[in-house]
């Protein structure tokens, strides 16, 4: 049970106190600045929806109201199979926005044509639940000027961060947001960030690739591609888009629970991540990735084990302690989420549309 | 205190959450659940 305790410990705390320590001083010592510029670089914004009506008309407005040349700019909706009024909503800004029309087939699907209907060197990526901030196009465009950067990351700004809302899952989605993010700038500082974010990112058409039909995480596949392909993919900061977090814990877990499936699919979509000598951001992705994966399995083992080994000496003892005060803490938030929930069930506040979209279930709009 | 203790149980709350969730996707992926929009809408 000793080398259980000692393996699930080192990998626990090597995921999330060692990396980003190592990654700090990495950044310090061989930081890899980018060369930005303002530049005005044609873009082609690709938004594939489906049955997103109620908020589709919000999204088109901001994106057309963006400090953009009008002529460097296509915007480009997939409607794939939608079946309320997106379509009727989209001829409404006919000449303004390339509208085009699917069958149901999935995101990826839809993704890969709008990348077909693109105009521009520069494709950018945005689904229709963000928005993006007025000056959100150029902070994105500018990396760009930087040859070695094929793909370039925003900010995605939740309002639980901000303090515009307050709810349990809030306040834990909002720190471990702010972790993440400092771990995604600190990557990016020493070469590329891992993925991107779905509600802003950009890519250099020449790295983009088709995205194979059944992808769960098309902004981690694509940009990945693009550093196996030797080009960075940078984290800009100034790009912001907002959006909101889920209202209660059963909705971000599910949004969860696919994006770290998407995370095992990429290993066999893309096993060439796992090859040190050809993924240049291998010991990132084997530290923050893969080590995401083993967590679970790690704080099982060392639960176990340190109870196994709390009769034993002070250290066991003190580490299972100390595991089941966390986990008591965990049930309370977990009580103080259901009391929220039935609090908003009862006062009947409209929830997030795509949060409430069952994993499984084909119909409303895609899960994000 | 009491603010401390919400605040730390709302943290350990979605740290489990997190990592129930990545034992879900795993499990999710194996029974080939559809965690993506499929062909036929």
């Amino acid at each position: 049970m000793e080398p259980l305790f000692w393996i699930a410990a080192f990998v626990i705390v090597y995921v999330y106190v060692g990396y980003p320590a190592l990654l700090l001083g990495w950044a310090r010592v061989a930081s890899q600045p980018v060369r930005s510029a303002p530049i005005e670089l044609p873009v082609s914004i690709i938004v594939a929806v489906r049955n997103e009506a109620a908020r589709l008309a919000d999204r088109l407005n901001n994106l057309l109201a963006l400090d953009y040349a009008a002529e460097r700019l296509q915007i480009i909706v997939v409607s794939d199979g939608s079946t309320d009024a997106t379509v009727e909503l989209l001829a409404r800004y006919a000449g303004r926005v390339d509208v085009v029309l699917l069958p149901p087939g999935g995101k990826p699907r839809a993704l890969n044509a709008g990348v077909q209907a693109a105009k521009h060197d520069i494709l950018v990526f945005t689904d229709a639940r963000q928005t993006f901030a007025p000056d959100a196009l150029h902070a994105l465009v500018a990396p760009f000027a930087d040859s070695s950067v094929g793909g370039v990351s925003g900010e995605l700004v939740l309002d639980c961060e901000t303090g515009a809302a307050s709810s349990t899952i809030g306040e834990g989605i909002g720190l471990y947001w702010r972790y993440e993010k400092l771990l995604r700038r600190l990557e990016s500082e020493v070469r590329s960030q891992l993925g991107a974010t779905g509600a802003i990112y950009a890519l250099r058409r020449s790295l983009w690739r088709p995205l194979p039909p059944d992808t769960i995480l098309d902004d981690v596949l694509a940009p990945m591609r693009a550093a196996l392909a030797g080009a960075r993919v940078v984290f800009e900061s100034r790009a912001r888009a907002f959006d909101r977090t889920a209202s209660h814990a059963a909705a971000e877990s599910r949004r969860k629970i696919r994006t770290l499936a998407g995370n095992y699919q990429i290993l066999w979509l893309e096993p060439r991540l796992l090859l040190p000598l050809v993924n240049p951001v291998w010991l990132q992705y084997v530290s923050h990735k893969i080590g995401r994966l083993l967590v679970p399995y790690a704080l099982t083992g060392l639960f176990v084990s340190s109870a196994a080994l709390a009769g034993t000496g002070i250290v066991y003892a003190t580490a299972f302690a100390g595991q089941v005060i966390f986990y008591a803490l965990a049930a309370y938030g977990s009580v103080l989420d259901q009391r929220e929930r039935t609090g908003l069930e009862s006062a009947r506040v409209p929830r997030d549309t795509e949060s409430d979209v069952p994993i499984g279930k084909g119909s409303g709009t895609w899960a994000a | 205190m009491g603010r401390l203790i919400r605040r730390a149980s709302r943290v350990a709350f979605t740290f489990v959450m997190m990592n129930y969730a990545a034992v879900a996707g795993l499990l999710a992926l194996g029974r080939r659940q559809q965690l993506w929009r499929s062909t036929d809408g």
